[in-house]
């Protein structure tokens, strides 16, 4: 039976490369290229330096190496493990076939090897086997380095599988949807926590650990016992049979272990997860006639914000704003610091808390507009056949990307601004400036949206293509601090106008033009305050609204001329190729 | 010798608190062709995977030749094959390869595979089409190449939900023919359907399912005989007991509307 599905697999595989266009291969080839090439020089790095290398920084290097090698296949094998147990198209058919689900798991154990795992065997055996021939090791060394690098690879698959075939037990099977996104945030606080390991168990910082040849860790911890395997077998000593055999002895048990949970985990977690997509329903009053019919523009907004309230995943985009609020405030309060040294003069909280949210807002905004045209994905035809402009389409999206970040960063702004003890007027020129000015974020969000949008089933939080989310990084800063100089220029005060003349005399290039216009401004503004301030609001909106309504303008254009949705059908099989294109 | 190719006893599939399927009991004889009817969200497909052991009943049992499915999977999945509405097949297999793995993991001799095989690809006008890769076929093609997998090892229960949907005509033909000359050979189909005149035609039961309950069960006779509808199309009982009727009222209240306008 394994032979049959093994085999299976092998076609699957010899007809995927043969099937792919010519341009591919060299795609591949261009890959290993740059592989082959990193790993070389890296691998020249290891012989130039290996001479320098003592027996402990070695063994400092091993513990911390495979404490890598478990934190980064736990944390980017985790969504090839999910694919392959829960999310596999086959499994409807092969759960039907007298197969046992101990097989079918095998082979998707095996499957899962190729990717991350394997990738991070390259990149470690061949450094690894450099230093051997450069120490001239001792004939052991070789195959320990590989059985010991092999188990360490299988503990961490295995901690990969546990996670899922643990959590699929726990989450109900209505919140089979977010079961992905729950995984994730739990396996990025157990890596966190991993590589903070070395720190908590020394007082030392982990470079200075390692160079002083210093253990990283205690004796009984699993990576000293694979350190120590290799450190004995690279002179042949019988040291290293000990710590050896217990490493390979953990691979086995966590395997073990692992396959202990295949019926319970495996079957029926893919069973319960099948069930729990697709069938809410909502039960109670069905909407009487006369529920409120809205204008176009709004309807595409609500039909958007239905998407995002009913899918938790949705709203992973605003995970970063929580660890930023919630580690930066740990991090404050560990520190020494108290609630109270937050507090002080409003002329110094207000602008820096001004700063913190427009920095947020132009990480957000964009991120939350851009992704509404890509969230589409195959429904993108019941917007092309509506009666619906591209102006319609545009705008009903805009102000919903826009409203959201809107609400939550003005919420915590009024919380902050309670504590603070802001006045009335500082709270309401914060927000409706943020209001103004963040429109704009949006309008360029959208636009790279419709132009670099890009949906993945198993991701679906990744709306855009590379080059297009890096250009939204890059842009929303951009216009911000565009938008944001007549803004400035209200809350510096006439008294700097001396400083800003020094400057501009001291400094030459950019930072000294910037200064000479600062101080001509100034100039204006002790002549006559009161029209220096209305012509800075005036500049501010009138290049934060036309940004706006130009960019959604050019996104309307480019939805009414088709826009292309970049669908990723299967990243296993089809790493370049695997795309259909969607189009409204 | 059990009679019953397919036991249903108070199977309920429960979604928190509202119930999919209510506690059906239900048997198919060997050699019958059961046709499974109801409105859409009636709670058939969700029948059919509890009875191939894709979806875990709540409570109750499903049995195949006598082998609770739910006890011993793998026993009781030798004996059935299943095609679903939408097959997903393996996209980089061709007809062939995908074939010979169904034959594979049946462990069917290879000369009886060739023949069964060619001759399965004849009826479904596949032939021509079987060294293509899977991902290259339409619709109707991947539905046939399915059937084609599930019939491959002649099994003793077949499982099909929708099958004729994309077909084309000639296909559709062909498998309604090939589904009675199995039948009649003994093998037990239980199919879905929304084609009532497949039923009407070839079912030598048919049952009808709504908001998760059986209303109404029996042979085409039975059905007709039980409420007075003697003179009733199958499709007539079925819009009556679906609650189809008051559907049909309602457009003709629309279109008068419309009319007086």
């Amino acid at each position: 039976m394994m032979s049959a599905l093994l085999k299976n697999q092998w076609k699957i595989f010899m007809n995927t490369m043969k099937s792919q266009p010519g341009k591919n291969y060299f795609g591949y080839l261009a890959m290993i290229a740059v592989f082959a090439i990193l790993l070389y020089w890296f691998s020249a790095g290891i012989w130039t330096i290996a001479d320098a290398v003592t027996e402990q920084v070695f063994a400092g290097i091993l513990s911390y190496g495979f404490l890598l090698v478990i934190g980064f296949i736990i944390l980017l094998g985790l969504p090839q493990v999910f694919k392959h147990l829960y999310s596999a198209t086959d499994l409807n058919l092969l759960f039907t076939m007298p197969i046992p689900t101990r097989y079918i798991f095998w082979v998707k154990y095996l499957q899962s090897f190729v990717g991350v795992p394997l990738l991070v065997f390259v990149l470690y055996v061949v450094p690894l086997f450099v230093y051997g021939a450069f120490i001239d090791a001792n004939v052991l060394y070789y195959p320990v380095v590989l059985l010991v690098l092999l188990s360490v690879i299988v503990i961490s698959l295995s901690i990969a599988y546990l996670f899922n075939l643990l959590l699929v037990q726990i989450v109900p099977a209505s919140k089979a949807n977010e079961f992905m996104t729950v995984m994730s945030v739990l396996s990025g606080i157990f890596v966190y926590l991993l590589f903070m390991l070395p720190n908590l168990a020394n007082d030392r910082p982990l470079p200075e650990m390692i160079l002083s040849g210093l253990p990283l860790f205690p004796e009984w911890v699993p990576l000293t016992w694979a350190s120590e395997a290799i450190i004995g077998a690279r002179f042949g000593s019988m040291d290293f049979l000990l710590p050896f055999i217990m490493t390979l002895i953990l691979a086995v048990i966590f395997f073990t272990l692992t396959s202990t949970l295949v019926e319970r985990g495996f079957r029926t977690g893919w069973v319960k997860l099948s069930e729990g997509s697709g069938k809410k329903r909502k039960k109670g009053a069905a909407k009487k006639s006369g529920s409120k019919l809205n204008a176009p523009i709004i309807a595409v907004g609500k039909k958007e914000w239905y998407a995002i309230k009913r899918d938790m995943r949705e709203w992973l985009v605003f995970l970063p704003l929580i660890f930023f609020f919630v580690f930066g405030f740990i991090g404050f309060l560990s520190s020494g610091g108290g609630l109270s040294d937050l507090r002080g003069p409003n002329e110094v909280t207000w602008p820096i808390t001004q700063a913190i949210l427009l920095f947020i807002y132009a990480m957000f905004n964009g991120q939350v507009a851009s992704s509404t045209i890509a969230r589409e994905a195959k429904s993108v035809w019941i917007l092309r056949i509506l009666p619906l402009s591209g102006k319609d389409i545009a705008f009903g999206k805009l102000w919903i990307s826009w409203l959201i970040p809107f609400v939550i960063l003005t919420v915590i702004e009024v919380a902050v601004g309670i504590f603070l003890g802001w006045p009335l007027i500082q709270f309401v020129t914060g927000i409706v400036m943020k209001a103004v000015v963040t429109a704009g974020i949006s309008s360029i969000g959208m636009w790279l949206g419709t132009i670099g949008a890009k949906y993945n089933p198993a991701n679906p939080q990744n709306r855009l293509k590379f080059g297009t989310a890096f250009m939204l990084m890059i842009a929303s800063y951009v216009y911000l601090l565009v938008a944001l100089i007549p803004f400035v220029m209200l809350l510096i005060p006439v008294e700097a106008i001396d400083f800003a003349q020094q400057l501009n005399q001291d400094i030459d290039g950019f930072f000294g033009s910037a200064a000479g216009f600062i101080y001509t401004v100034l100039n204006w503004k002790a002549a006559s305050p009161v029209m220096i301030t209305v012509a800075g609001i005036l500049l501010m909106l009138i290049i934060s609204l036309g940004v706006s309504y130009l960019f959604t303008m050019m996104s309307a254009r480019k939805i009414d001329q088709g826009i292309e949705i970049e669908m990723v059908q299967d990243v296993k099989s089809k790493p370049a190729l695997g795309r259909k294109h969607g189009s409204f | 010798m059990e009679s019953q190719s397919i036991k249903l006893t108070n199977l309920t599939k429960s979604y928190r608190r509202q119930e999919a399927v209510k506690s059906l009991n239900l048997e198919v004889k060997k050699g019958e062709l059961f046709g499974f009817l109801g409105p859409n969200g009636a709670g058939k497909t969700t029948t059919i995977k509890m009875l191939t052991g894709l979806l875990k009943p709540t409570s109750g049992s499903a049995e195949i030749n006598g082998i609770n499915i739910w006890q011993h999977p793998l026993k009781a999945k030798e004996k059935i094959a299943y095609v679903p509405d939408q097959p997903n097949l393996y996209p980089k297999l061709t007809g062939w390869d995908y074939l010979e793995f169904v034959a594979s993991v049946f462990r069917i001799p290879k000369e009886r595979f060739q023949t069964k095989a060619n001759e399965l690809l004849r009826v479904f006008s596949l032939t021509e089409q079987a060294n293509d890769l899977i991902e290259s076929y339409s619709h109707g093609m991947k539905q046939k190449i399915a059937i084609c997998g599930a019939l491959i090892h002649e099994p003793d229960v077949l499982f099909m939900d929708e099958p004729t949907v994309g077909l084309d005509p000639k296909s559709a033909r062909s498998l309604k023919n090939l589904l009675r000359e199995l039948c009649d050979r003994g093998m037990t189909v239980f199919l879905s359907t929304h084609i009532l005149e497949i039923a009407e035609q070839m079912c030598d039961g048919v049952g009808i399912i709504f908001e998760g309950d059986i209303i109404a069960l029996g042979t085409m006779d039975e059905l007709k005989a039980s409420g007075g509808h003697a003179d009733q199309s199958l499709e007539d009982i079925f819009l009556e007991l679906t609650g189809g009727e008051d559907q049909q009222a309602i457009i003709s209240e629309i279109s008068d509307d419309g009319d007086a306008k």
